[in-house]
């Protein structure tokens, strides 16, 4: 089974190392791990930071998008990468930090079992300390997708996600922004897809909630899932 | 048929020209079909109107609590301009989608001839 880990990295050159070290070097029952890391227009120094580490690291590979496109885009770019490496398995982290190396064993889990086609990280979980604003972000967006797909999830927004090689296969991500969270799971469920929630930790800094969604962006985010959903 | 007025006649005829064209585009696979049902139901919507003022117009002004059909109109020119904005928006969102893909394929074309040599 060979897992292929895709991080998109936008301006992370405080953090990105770490992350990259931290990540697991063997699993059980997975016989290889890649890294796939997608520089999404970073204007930082996480150019140079990437390119010295994918150099001195074989199993890790560097992506570059010349602009900056978001999340979703960055992540469908790793996506695509990893079908060209023939991966098994495909594990979605965020490059902020916020997601803990550890929670990738217990991730795949079920798609090992063959119990799941998609699997969620869900922080929500778990008992931890999220801030209120991303609860009720999340909860709304929780809802949006429900009406979106059918599924409720507790965690629809996780960056934190496993798809098995008939999910990589079915699902194409076209929402650029935070908004392929919801895309993603309606895709799964008109593809039929399988899909489960698997507790994870959550690390909150100041640093991962200057980074990622605020209310006023979540409103963007919502307003263009409707407008997507509208599209279809 | 005296009564008619010539936008009863303008409006129908500019609406079918709309439905026909959003039929072209469906032909062509450029739009799904429920974005064709959705044109559809909105300018035969829109026709139904004109043609029946009265019906639509007035019975909708009462509805809506508002007093007279000239309001009304009012408020479907609101309707009208609201899903011009939603067309703009998602004319937006297709060129943000091609561009994206212009960029991810320029990524993916790197790691390739990375990839192989």
């Amino acid at each position: 089974m060979h897992l292929a880990i895709i991080i998109p990295v936008y301006n992370e050159s405080k953090v990105i190392k770490k992350v990259i070290t931290d990540l697991p070097g063997k699993i059980k029952n997975i016989s290889k791990i890649s890294t796939i890391i997608i520089d999404d227009g970073s204007t930082d120094q996480s150019k140079n930071l990437l390119k010295k580490i994918s150099r001195k690291k074989d199993n890790v590979y560097l992506l570059r998008h010349i602009i900056n496109r978001g999340q979703g885009a960055a992540v469908q770019t790793g996506i695509d990468a990893a079908k060209k490496l023939e991966a098994d398995i495909v594990v979605t982290f965020d490059g902020d930090g916020q997601h803990h190396a550890e929670d990738i064993e217990h991730l795949i889990q079920p798609i090992l079992a063959g119990e799941a086609d998609l699997v969620n990280g869900s922080r929500f979980k778990k008992k931890q300390r999220i801030p209120l604003i991303r609860r009720l972000y999340n909860f709304s967006a929780n809802l949006i997708t429900w009406a979106m797909s059918g599924f409720f999830l507790s965690d629809s927004q996780s960056g934190m996600k496993a798809l098995n090689k008939k999910s990589i296969k079915k699902i194409y991500i076209k929402a650029n922004g935070y908004e392929f969270c919801t895309e993603l799971i309606r895709e799964a469920s008109w593809c039929k897809l399988r899909i489960k929630e698997v507790p994870i930790h959550v690390s909150y800094s100041k640093y991962t909630m200057k980074k990622g969604q605020s209310f006023a962006n979540g409103l963007t985010t919502i307003c263009k899932l409707i407008i997507r959903s509208l599209m279809k | 048929m005296n009564n008619f007025s010539l936008y009863q006649l303008l409006v129908p005829t500019f609406a079918v020209l709309m439905i026909l064209r959003a039929l072209s585009h469906a032909g062509r696979k450029d739009k799904t079909t429920r974005e064709f049902i959705a044109i559809l139901i909105f300018w035969t919507f829109i026709s139904l109107v004109a043609l029946f003022p009265q019906i639509f117009v007035d019975k909708v002004a009462a509805f809506l609590g508002i007093r007279s059909g000239i309001n009304a109109l009012f408020f479907f020119g609101f309707v009208i301009l609201f899903y011009i904005s939603f067309k703009l928006l998602a004319f937006k969102e297709e060129s943000e989608e091609r561009i994206t893909e212009i960029i991810r394929n320029i990524a993916l074309k790197d790691f390739d001839d990375k990839h192989k040599s």
